[in-house]
């Protein structure tokens, strides 16, 4: 399946998808890390829980794209990839496109095949983001100015990869390498696959 | 006498001729036959005709439903969802653990099918469980990656109700837009998606199985009860033509 037919694909779906407001989008988003971050103090746990919010969300979009994976004429007999390549064009040329409106690209393919890296220039979710710089917050709770250089902000991408990836089979680990946020000129999200895994009964058939 | 219903021509030489079964006209169910060397219209050619005949059949006097049941499960084999459309009172009241077997069962069969399926398929192509067909009745099945599985239990010989614009929808083929694959792909995208997917209070590790009688409903878990599902599934059921 070419490249360019997923991104017109993207499009497509991108066109059909009810929208919500950009700014509400990011500033709820926006509100939410900081109340996290007012609960937890600790970045990395933050940072946990945005990956777990991001996992639920991606399991239901999962659902989203593969129905409606048809109409845009990815067909029922192309979507199953046949790489991880083909997965990860889908995810990002497709998934990102169809959920948020944004042009994703993928690339730095490991030798063995099994990771890549998506980039995005522009993140929706940090619009109107600052991180503080060092030594700007030393509140009473004794939070040191580096911590928050820590958070990894837009962290629910990891999540939501995790989450849609794992519904098909595939259970992949995702990592924030680099950050407009923190001053790199765009963000990179790489993407390991740790195994496939495999059909088969879970508890629940032979409880019933 | 034969009824045509549908004539589609083709032009070219046939050989032999197979015999149009000449019965009366009686309801409803439909039956493909090929004839060929039929009275030539213009000489010098041969036209094979696709006719439709009509198969006697005894009216019976039951209603009979097309669709007996739709079972969905998930990937680990758990019964989302289940619903059966019969008019006889005694399969109502079926014993739950009968109830659960047949579920356990109807997934087995499935996920056996499916890796069989697998394996006899050719490289390159993908392989895909459309319908198992038995005597007594077809299960049409549809599975999306994400492992879902919707199965449709049907007649063998579903009872094409409309007949706007005669000719085309009794079109022996069933019609694409009705087919069952057709139907079950929509009621994935339009209705399970839309309805329980999209639902917030959708968790898709808890979900509550209709519990059967005696057992208390567990609070905290997602039941598909809460949300349109049902109804808009029988709703487009219903729209279906061969929905009876």
């Amino acid at each position: 399946m070419s490249s360019s037919s997923k991104a017109q694909a993207g499009q497509a779906l991108w066109s059909k998808m009810p929208k919500a407001n950009a700014e509400l989008f990011a500033l709820t988003y926006g509100s939410l890390v900081t109340e996290l971050v007012r609960d937890y103090e600790d970045p990395i746990e933050v940072n946990t829980q945005l990956d777990r919010i991001g996992h639920s969300i991606g399991v239901r979009c999962v659902d989203e794209l593969l129905s409606k994976a048809d109409l845009a004429g990815l067909g029922a007999s192309s979507t199953m990839c046949a790489n991880l390549r083909d997965t990860a064009e889908v995810v990002a040329k497709v998934g990102f496109r169809m959920f948020l409106g944004i042009q994703a690209e993928v690339g730095g393919f490991s030798q063995d095949q099994r990771s890549f890296s998506i980039y995005l220039q522009e993140n929706p979710l940090s619009t109107f983001v600052e991180l503080p710089a060092a030594g700007d917050d030393d509140y009473q709770y004794g939070a040191g100015g580096d911590d928050l250089r820590k958070l990894k902000y837009s962290n629910l991408y990891c999540g939501v990869i995790r989450g849609a990836l794992e519904q098909v089979n595939l259970k992949v680990e995702c990592n924030i390498v680099r950050d407009t946020l923190k001053g790199d000129e765009l963000n990179e999200i790489r993407v390991e696959l740790k195994e496939v895994l495999s059909d088969g009964a879970g508890d629940d058939y032979k409880e019933e | 006498r034969v009824t045509p219903l549908s004539r589609i021509q083709h032009r070219g030489g046939a050989g032999g001729t197979y015999l149009a079964q000449q019965r009366q006209l009686n309801y409803p169910h439909f039956f493909f036959s090929t004839v060929s060397h039929l009275p030539q219209k213009t000489p010098g050619s041969t036209r094979l005709e696709l006719q439709l005949v009509v198969t006697p059949r005894q009216f019976s006097l039951a209603v009979k439903m097309t669709v007996h049941a739709i079972h969905i499960f998930d990937r680990k084999g758990k019964t989302l969802f289940t619903k059966r459309y019969t008019t006889t009172k005694q399969q109502l009241m079926q014993d739950a653990e009968q109830v659960s077997e047949q579920r356990k069962l109807i997934f087995g069969m499935l996920f056996s099918l499916r890796e069989l399926v697998g394996s006899l398929t050719p490289e390159g192509e993908s392989p895909a469980l459309h319908s198992v067909k038995t005597g007594a009745g077809t299960l049409h099945c549809y599975e999306t990656i994400s492992g879902l599985r919707i199965a449709l239990y049907t007649n063998n010989n579903p009872v094409m109700n409309t007949l706007p614009g005669g000719a085309r929808a009794a079109g022996g083929e069933i019609n694409s837009k009705t087919s069952f694959q057709t139907a079950l792909k929509h009621i994935y995208s339009e209705i399970w998606v839309e309805c329980v997917v999209r639902s917030p209070l959708y968790r898709p590790e808890d979900i509550q199985v209709d519990p059967p009688e005696g057992r208390v409903k567990f609070p905290g878990r997602f039941d598909i009860k809460c949300t349109n599902f049902e109804l808009k599934l029988d709703e487009y059921l219903k729209s279906m033509p061969w929905f009876l």
